[in-house]
């Protein structure tokens, strides 16, 4: 509350609008148009941010004619690639709107899709769409199903982190500071750090369904940092309790394998000292150790650091004011 | 300045606010001392803050600490706490379970000598089997941290402010703290208080999962191991281990002709030695980094010289 008053000052636009270009792009001049015309039929005013991650051949040239002619456009040229995120960064620096809206540079969501989602703006400190994905090719469609069911395993109740188009208040990146790839996950951090955030189900652009979309290894990345946002979300309290379990389900195994060895031993007269599963055993033990060390060291680092402040936010002190206080 | 702060964190207590007040105000009518209320909201969905914010118009001893999102009860008691200005703090059940004309016995009690005093519900008055699973809790905590606390659930406490603003308090700390505290050499107090069955409202905690309790106090020992000697945490096991790793070497060595399997066991107790010793180097860097580690090692003596200075 306090965080948006004083910001009052300073700001004059609702929204800001980064568009990261990166591989994919659409047509610029239609891309704008349809923007710019959704955005000022919600009435908002609007600047836009162009991000160019680098790309050689993108039509630089159709945006700065854009902005010669007098629309509100910023362009920022990376000279080379660095990135989505990196994009959205530069973008979210340069802005000054209340809200800054992402959009992707080609039609991800259909029409109408953007002024629903504008028409929630101040309901949240973020929202979020997901893509209704009823008319996506079949591989498109179990790849984000496959997506969501991994999503919901890490935690995350936000689950299209590959759709671009939110609309985040500025005050959220006050608090969560921009980093590799988190931003796929902004709405789930955002919401630990205790804003509100929502998400809207939006119908898909037509474009966008079936089309193959990243390459392989982008997807692997995705699933680190699922996971590494899942855990931070989860365990980042209490880290011994994820490598306790897991040191204890390895020297669990061990003992039950050292069970049956000596089992072995004494039923069938199997002698112990040389037998190669012993190594196993031992192996088993030692990983169980060193995995929970490792989970107290994470406990140790979160002890040292922990001034106690990190963990909870608050909004707002109510009291008494009186006249001699 | 007050003499006692009183910390409540709420959570979705729409219909126990106003109740809570009044009990409060009311038992402390003719307490001496001075105090304050600290009520925590912790994110609740219904109008409980709305409702404390009435309250403040009317009453100035009340404070609001209102948080943005949903923390927990560790996080509401921290918040309460590092906002209370109080020299003792009281913490109790935003839920009206906790009796607050126990409040001024069991300051008394600091008043006395004591630094920390923990209630002990010695006739609870919830259901059968969380009762259970919390006896269990407790008798778990009192044999690994080998400091009995009858009740550690009790949330009606009161600490001297020096003591509980230097505990550690994230995650599920709350539960530890009389046990942290014994530990720290502080001087601990049990009373028998009160206990009343829920009026409004549902119980928010689920079944503690008693693995998850014993999960914490290893990770809580080796804490306090590592904030009295921060190289020296994992010495038994390393000396442990490297006698495991010899033994198994020189097994291999005695018989007749090299055993292969009992030598790679050797090999790999001594690694894990090895590691180990890393691991500790590591808690050394990272103490040498943080200014708060020592702070908790020296607490209780600190503690005794503070008192002997006051009194």
């Amino acid at each position: 509350m306090i965080a948006s008053a004083k910001l009052d000052l300073v700001e004059t636009m609702d929204v800001s609008v980064v568009i990261p270009v990166s591989r994919r792009y659409d047509d610029v001049r239609r891309i704008y148009a349809e923007y710019r015309d959704t955005i000022s039929a919600s009435g908002k005013n609007a600047e836009f941010i162009f991000v160019i991650d680098g790309q050689r051949d993108f039509p630089v040239a159709a945006l700065e004619q854009l902005r010669e002619e007098g629309e509100p456009i910023e362009i920022i040229r990376f000279s080379r690639e660095f990135g989505e995120s990196a994009c959205l960064r530069e973008g979210v620096r340069r802005s000054s709107g209340r809200h800054i809206l992402f959009l992707p540079a080609y039609f991800q969501l259909g029409r109408g899709a953007i002024a629903q989602l504008l028409s929630h703006m101040n309901e949240a400190d973020v929202v979020a769409a997901r893509r209704d994905r009823q008319s996506d090719a079949m591989f498109n469609r179990m790849r984000g199903w496959g997506f969501q069911t991994m999503a919901r395993f890490a935690g995350a109740k936000y689950d299209d982190p590959g759709c671009m188009v939110r609309s985040v208040h500025r005050s959220v990146f006050d608090e969560i500071p921009m980093q590799d790839e988190k931003q796929r996950f902004l709405p789930l951090l955002a919401e630990v750090h205790g804003f509100k955030v929502i998400q809207l189900t939006l119908p898909q652009a037509e474009s966008d369904a079936g089309r193959p979309q990243h390459r392989l290894g982008v997807y692997f990345d995705v699933m680190m940092d699922l996971l590494a946002v899942g855990f931070l979300v989860r365990f980042m309290q209490r880290p011994f309790r994820f490598f306790g379990t897991v040191g204890a389900g390895s020297i669990l195994c061990s003992l039950l394998l050292m069970g049956f060895l000596l089992f072995q031993r004494q039923v069938s007269n199997v002698p112990l000292g040389d037998r190669p599963l012993l190594v196993l055993v031992v192996l088993l033990l030692v990983l169980g150790i060193q995995i929970a060390a490792i989970g107290l060291i994470a406990e140790i680092v979160i002890f040292t650091r922990g001034d106690g402040k990190q963990h909870y936010r608050i909004e707002k002190i109510v009291e008494h004011v009186s006249g001699d206080a | 300045m007050v003499d006692v702060s009183i910390v409540v964190p709420l959570y979705n207590e729409e219909d126990n606010v106003q109740l809570l007040h009044e009990a409060i105000s009311s038992a402390l009518a003719d307490f001496a001392p001075s105090y304050e209320v600290v009520l925590v909201d912790d994110g609740s969905r219904d109008r409980t803050f709305d409702r404390a914010a009435a309250l403040v118009e009317r009453d100035a001893r009340l404070r609001i600490v209102k948080f943005r999102g949903n923390y927990g009860q560790t996080a509401a008691m921290a918040a309460g706490i590092q906002n209370a200005r109080g020299d003792i703090i009281v913490t109790m059940d935003g839920d009206l379970q906790n009796d607050p004309r126990d409040i001024p016995r069991i300051v008394g009690l600091i008043d006395a000598g004591h630094d920390i005093v923990v209630g002990w519900r010695r006739k609870r008055q919830d259901g059968g089997l969380r009762v259970f699973v919390s006896k269990v809790a407790n008798s778990i905590m009192a044999r690994l941290m080998g400091v009995a606390v009858r009740d550690s659930g009790c949330s009606l406490k009161a600490f001297r402010s020096i003591l509980i603003k230097r505990l550690p308090m994230y995650g599920e700390m709350h539960r530890f703290i009389p046990a942290l505290s014994r530990l720290a050499g502080a001087r601990l107090a049990q009373v028998e208080v009160r206990h009343h069955p829920r009026q409004f409202g549902v119980s928010k905690y689920g079944f503690s999962r008693i693995y998850k309790v014993m999960l914490d106090i290893v990770s809580i020992r080796i804490l306090l191991s590592f904030a009295r000697r921060p190289m020296a945490w994992p010495r038994h096991l390393i000396v442990g281990i490297m006698l495991l790793g010899l033994i198994a070497i020189a097994a291999a060595m005695l018989g007749k002709g090299l055993a292969l399997p009992m030598l790679a066991i050797g090999v790999l107790w001594l690694s894990l030695a090895l590691f180990l010793l890393g691991w500790a180097v590591i808690g050394q860097m990272l103490a040498s980094l943080s200014s708060n580690v020592s702070g908790y090692a020296t607490l209780g003596a600190q503690l005794s010289a503070d008192f002997k200075k006051g009194d």
